[in-house]
């Protein structure tokens, strides 16, 4: 049996409904150890064993957890869920994205907000920049120095379609009809420098890929619900988890 | 028996001994009176040879408002945003070197001149020939890199239009330029990037004439956007690192700087909107002593930088009109000392590739 552990934050949901309604991979196991809200995959570690920093917002399945930490060893492969930068509505407004303070030059202009035009390549150490500020940068590095096993890492899902027809979200309020090039192009500049960033952290890492999507957007059929485009559903979860158990027998001996 | 130098101060600066020969180098003041003294109310923009960084630097920490034309985006790490250009000039035109090169720029951002086409790659990215090291790893497309360059036109026309001194530091007289599209290179092609074809590429030492009318040109060209718009000169004290002129690098820097020096003071002279600053000759006269430099005796030093400094903001202190009358030594401003090693100098690559 292949213990595999989640550790991760709201959009691990996804992968533990698809495990609750029935995902199953005869040799596959999985435990979640996950923070509620808006909470980015952050843990504490003491040697091997790992701890929410806050006990309260802990939402695991493995006995004794909030109380006495877990023990990573005890498994064979980590995943964390999810790394990538949000894309909601609020993030935008502020000036900690990438999305709020610059355009790539190839991006027509932002509609009523200029933005300065910048190069793909700088784009990408904005992101950069922004992702090794995340708490889960943290924790990859904690788990590369303890952890013996394989570690995946699931991208955060692409934004919902029906988000670009809305005229309330940022993207589209700045770029119009461009949006989606806008979103598709950000979403590869992302995944690349995500891959750099993990391999600087450890060669071994492995990041998932998207599950079969449009380049700037997940169709709607995986939204968790009606309204909530920006988390997804046990179907999307089965996905990464399909993702996952091919991706771990190709790595742990048969 | 009366004559004009009895008419001047004997401790004044106009006689050597008591200006220079007299003193330890580090006391040697008055250098420069400003036609202008740098107001709250002025709006400096800079650019230049690598030296000019410096002048960047000292207006900005001093808290005078300097123009930046082209910001990083508000988020962008400093060191990250200075390996992309930002924040060194008022521009991301990375080192200007020649005058003939300023007044590229210039056409280029008033519409006089078309921007050529021309992007170099190396068969996997692409280089802007008029910015070679403006991005790091190359850009990722030709278009971005033409792009790029247009917001870089439009941000010096930003700048020469909110300006209300336009410091400038002359840096060489050689240069290189594309008989296809007559432009002029900062830097040699296939040195940073780009393949040098000897066919299309040539070498210019541009004269005395040549430079003057640049500036000339450029002054002008930028006065009639900004009728308010001010100059001041510097030479960049800083030797070639490699000459193509077929003389001695030192024969040739030594001539360089001369003919550059020599421009600056004759403009400054004629016109009350050109002032010339003599960063030159603190950190490159006799008498003192060559302590400014680093070791090679090309670098300047972070305390060579301070001093400069200490003279530029000093002067502005005690800032009047022109006059020939010595002025009161004015107490140096306090500076903080800025390392040389933060200057972005791409003709240091020459020295790279001479090796």
């Amino acid at each position: 049996m292949t213990n595999v552990l989640v550790l991760g934050n709201s959009h691990a949901g996804s992968l533990r409904m698809a495990v609750r309604k029935g995902w199953e991979r005869p040799g596959f196991a999985f435990s979640f150890m996950t923070l509620s809200g808006r909470l980015q995959p952050r843990f504490r570690f003491e040697g091997t064993v790992a701890f929410a920093p806050k006990p309260e917002n802990l939402m695991t399945d493995i006995e004794g957890a909030k109380t006495e930490g877990v023990d990573i060893s005890r498994y064979n492969a980590v995943l964390l869920s999810a790394w990538g930068l949000p894309n909601g509505f609020e993030v935008f407004s502020g000036k900690t994205h990438p999305l709020a303070e610059a355009r790539c030059t190839s991006w027509p202009d932002a509609i009523e907000t200029p933005l300065p035009p910048i190069s793909r390549a700088l784009m990408g150490e904005l992101i950069a920049d922004r992702l090794r500020a995340q708490h889960a940068y943290e924790t990859l590095q904690t788990l590369a120095g303890i952890f013996d096993g394989p570690i995946f890492v699931q991208p955060k899902p692409k934004p919902p379609e029906n988000i670009f027809h809305d005229p309330e979200w940022m993207i589209v309020q700045r770029y119009g009809d461009a949006a989606e090039d806008v979103m598709a192009d950000f979403v590869a500049i992302q995944e690349d420098v995500s891959l750099a960033i993990l391999r600087s952290i450890s060669p071994d890492i492995v990041m998932l890929p998207f599950p079969p999507s449009e380049p700037h957007s997940l169709p709607d059929l995986y939204n968790a619900s009606k309204t909530d485009g920006w988390h997804k559903n046990s179907a999307y979860g089965g996905l990464v988890l399909d993702q996952l158990a091919e991706a771990l027998s190709a790595r742990l001996p048969s | 028996m009366t004559h004009p130098y009895n008419l001047l101060p004997k401790d004044g600066p106009a006689f050597w001994q008591p200006a220079v020969g007299a003193r330890n180098p580090l006391e040697i003041s008055d250098l420069w009176v400003p036609k202008w003294p740098l107001a709250e109310t002025d709006a400096i923009a800079t650019a230049g040879s690598c030296f000019a960084q410096h002048i960047s630097l000292a207006i900005r920490k001093r808290g005078f408002c300097w123009v930046d034309a082209e910001p990083a985006p508000q988020g962008l790490p400093d060191d990250t945003a200075k390996r992309f250009g930002y924040g060194v000039f008022s521009f991301r035109t990375s080192n200007i070197y020649t005058t003939a090169l300023l007044r590229q720029w210039v056409d280029w951002a008033l519409g006089v001149r078309p921007m050529p086409a021309e992007v170099w790659t190396d068969g996997r990215r692409f280089f802007d020939p008029y910015r070679p090291t403006i991005e790091p790893g190359g850009f990722a497309t030709t278009e971005e890199a033409s792009l790029s360059r247009q917001e870089t036109g439009r941000a010096v026309k930003r700048a020469l239009e909110k300006a209300t001194i336009f410091v400038f530091t002359l840096g060489l007289t050689e240069g290189w330029m594309d008989l296809e599209t007559d432009t002029v290179f900062p830097m040699c092609p296939g040195t940073a990037a780009g393949v040098f074809d000897p066919a299309r590429h040539v070498f210019r030492n541009f004269s005395y004439n040549s430079i003057q009318d640049d500036l000339l040109y450029t002054i002008d060209l930028a006065r009639r956007l900004n009728p308010d718009l001010r100059f001041l000169l510097t030479v960049s004290p800083v030797p070639l690192t490699a000459t193509a002129s077929g003389h001695h690098v030192l024969v040739a820097s030594t001539y360089s700087k001369s003919v550059l020096r020599a421009v600056a003071g004759d403009l400054a002279e004629a016109y009350d909107h050109v002032d010339y600053f003599p960063s030159y000759e603190i950190v490159s006269s006799p008498p003192f002593r060559g302590l400014c430099f680093k070791p090679n005796m090309r670098e300047v030093s972070p305390r060579g930088v301070e001093l400069v400094m200490e003279h530029f903001m000093g002067a502005q202190t005690t800032a009047k009109p022109v006059q020939k009358a010595p002025a009161k030594a004015p107490k140096p401003a306090p500076v903080a000392t800025e390392s040389n090693e933060d200057v972005v100098c791409e003709d240091a690559l020459l020295g790279a590739f001479g090796r």
